[in-house]
């Protein structure tokens, strides 16, 4: 069994090493936690929005938000008949306040009564049926002039992309991230593997393989880097809590999906485990190349 | 034991610091290598110790072709052979006692059998009751003992040594090539670098000599192609 301590970790260049596997854990679980947060807000968008569609009525003209008339009667009848339409599961008119709600953070409360809004009729589809919604639109456009039927498909797609992308890019991080760790510990293990040539050199003479010798620099590198993950870790649970406090603060129906399930929260508690290996696998590997030079 | 036919080695490209070097040591022998410094006594005992591979020329160590010998299997040589060097190279991170157990931990023996081998050799070298203390407490005496204990601990064929007693008074240095001459006795080889003439004169030992980077012919013995030749005490 390879001693560690044949090799201590106090001396040479690599004593920074924890501290900056401290700063590319933090990076990595912010860009993790990112990532997760967004495939995770994605998901939920996307269950929420594809068994429902939204009919507009718009208004007629001089016409304003909860006036009694024309377009009271065009709700009722395009209510009625989207409730006797197959495969509608639930046609829901929103009341005028529930539509002053969603525009209050856009337009603030004083306008809105003054603004002539179009109806909204939320529509759930059972799902089990499918259902034709040009020929619906047709149906709808009997009804009346300027009903229009939004799948949110468009918008839902726009966002499903953005998220996407930012996805990926989160991604392109952690490999970067993983990149910048890998330079930092090779760097740092061939400034530790000659300041400590002289053992290395004498282990050598004594007839210990390349393994043995690789073996204690591996396990020095892995201590470092655990030590510096843990720190990081504990940085971006600080920065974490520091954030979802603030979120809450916010009023959104979107932020909501945006906060991290539990068994996210948890995956990123791996990370410093991961920085631990590829520190250690990367140290190995430099240590081999550099005895590789060796007779 | 090892045999080198016309072995050169040279650094990039400067001039050979080792020219035809023939040399044959059988086991069980002892020899002292002398010459001035910088004649290449090093550079000879680390091709010997398998620090350093030749440049040129044949050499075979244990039987083993060492330009044949794949790289993975030169450690296993290299645990057959001893070496002591004139700055000790103890450790000192390690105590005296895991100085000496090194070399059999490296080779993955016994721990039970390690502690009770170190113990015996630490005995043997005097330092039984310094085991625990780290090397830097140690006089430069007691640290050449520690790593003569060290070099031996793996009962090797082979042991090599360096200038050892360089850093030691006449005193100590007799009472190391003493020591060497009792293990050459139980049957190792032994190899003992040093510029120390006058040491050298007071044992009966063949001698190797080294100058300008040749060994220097010796034709009264003819069991080495180029040396040693005897001193007389």
């Amino acid at each position: 069994m390879a001693r560690p301590d044949l090799i201590p970790d106090s001396e040479g260049a690599g004593r920074f090493l924890p501290w900056v596997v401290a700063v590319m854990v933090f990076f990595a679980a912010l860009a993790g936690a990112s990532g997760l947060a967004l495939h995770q807000a994605t998901g939920a968008w996307r269950n929420d929005l594809i068994n429902t569609i939204t009919v507009e009525i718009l208004p007629l003209k001089g016409t304003k938000t909860g006036q009694t008339g024309p377009d009271s009667s065009r709700v009722i009848a395009v209510t009625k008949m989207l409730r006797a339409t197959a495969g509608v599961a639930e046609a829901r008119p929103l009341e005028d306040a529930a539509i002053a709600k969603l525009l209050h953070p856009w337009l603030g409360g004083g306008l809105i009564g003054d603004l002539p809004l179009p109806r909204l009729i939320d529509v759930r589809l059972s799902g089990s049926q499918a259902i034709d919604l040009s020929l619906l639109a047709k149906q709808l456009a009997k009804i009346g002039p300027d009903i229009r039927i939004d799948d949110h498909q468009l918008w839902l797609g726009k966002l499903i992309r953005l998220s996407q992308s930012l996805q990926w890019m989160m991604l392109a991080c952690l490999a970067m991230i993983c990149f910048a760790t890998c330079a930092v510990v090779i760097f740092g293990t061939r400034a530790a593997f000659a300041a400590h040539l002289e053992v290395v050199n004498l282990l050598h003479v004594m007839g210990a393989r390349d393994g043995y010798i690789a073996r204690l620099f591996l396990w020095r590198a892995m201590a470092m880097g655990l030590k510096g993950g843990l720190l990081g870790l504990a940085v971006t649970a600080a920065a974490l809590f520091a954030l979802s406090r603030l979120a809450a603060d916010l009023e959104g129906p979107l932020l909501g999906n945006l906060a991290l399930s539990p068994l996210a929260l948890l995956s990123l508690t791996v990370l410093p485990f991961l920085a631990a290996l590829l520190t250690a696998v990367t140290a190995r590997r430099t240590v081999l190349r550099e005895l590789s030079r060796m007779p | 034991m090892v045999r080198f036919e016309n072995v050169g080695v040279r650094y990039g490209a400067g001039p050979e610091v080792l020219r035809d070097i023939n040399l044959h040591i059988a086991p069980g022998s002892f020899h002292f290598l002398t010459g001035a410094s910088g004649a290449g006594k090093s550079t000879l005992l680390k091709l010997m110790y398998l620090g350093q591979l030749p440049s040129r020329g044949f050499m075979q160590v244990f039987g083993h072709d060492v330009a044949k010998t794949h790289r993975n299997d030169l450690p296993a040589l290299r645990r057959r052979i001893g070496v002591v060097f004139q700055d000790f190279r103890l450790l000192k991170n390690l105590n005296v006692f895991d100085n000496v157990a090194l070399p059999l931990r490296i080779a993955g023996e016994d721990e039970k059998r390690t502690r009770n081998n170190v113990s015996e050799l630490l005995d043997w070298v005097g330092l039984a009751s310094r085991l625990r203390d780290n090397p830097d407490t140690l006089s430069g005496g007691e640290q050449q003992r520690v790593a003569i204990a060290r070099a031996v601990i793996s009962k090797p064929s082979l042991l090599l040594a360096d200038e050892p007693t360089g850093n030691v008074d006449d005193r100590i240095a007799y009472r190391l090539v003493r020591l060497f001459e009792e293990l050459h006795r139980s049957g190792t080889a032994v190899v003992v670098a040093t510029h120390n003439d006058a040491l050298v004169q007071r044992f009966s030992q063949p001698v190797l000599v080294l100058a300008d980077s040749v060994l220097q012919p010796c034709p009264a013995d003819a069991d080495v192609d180029a040396g040693p030749r005897r001193k007389s005490k």
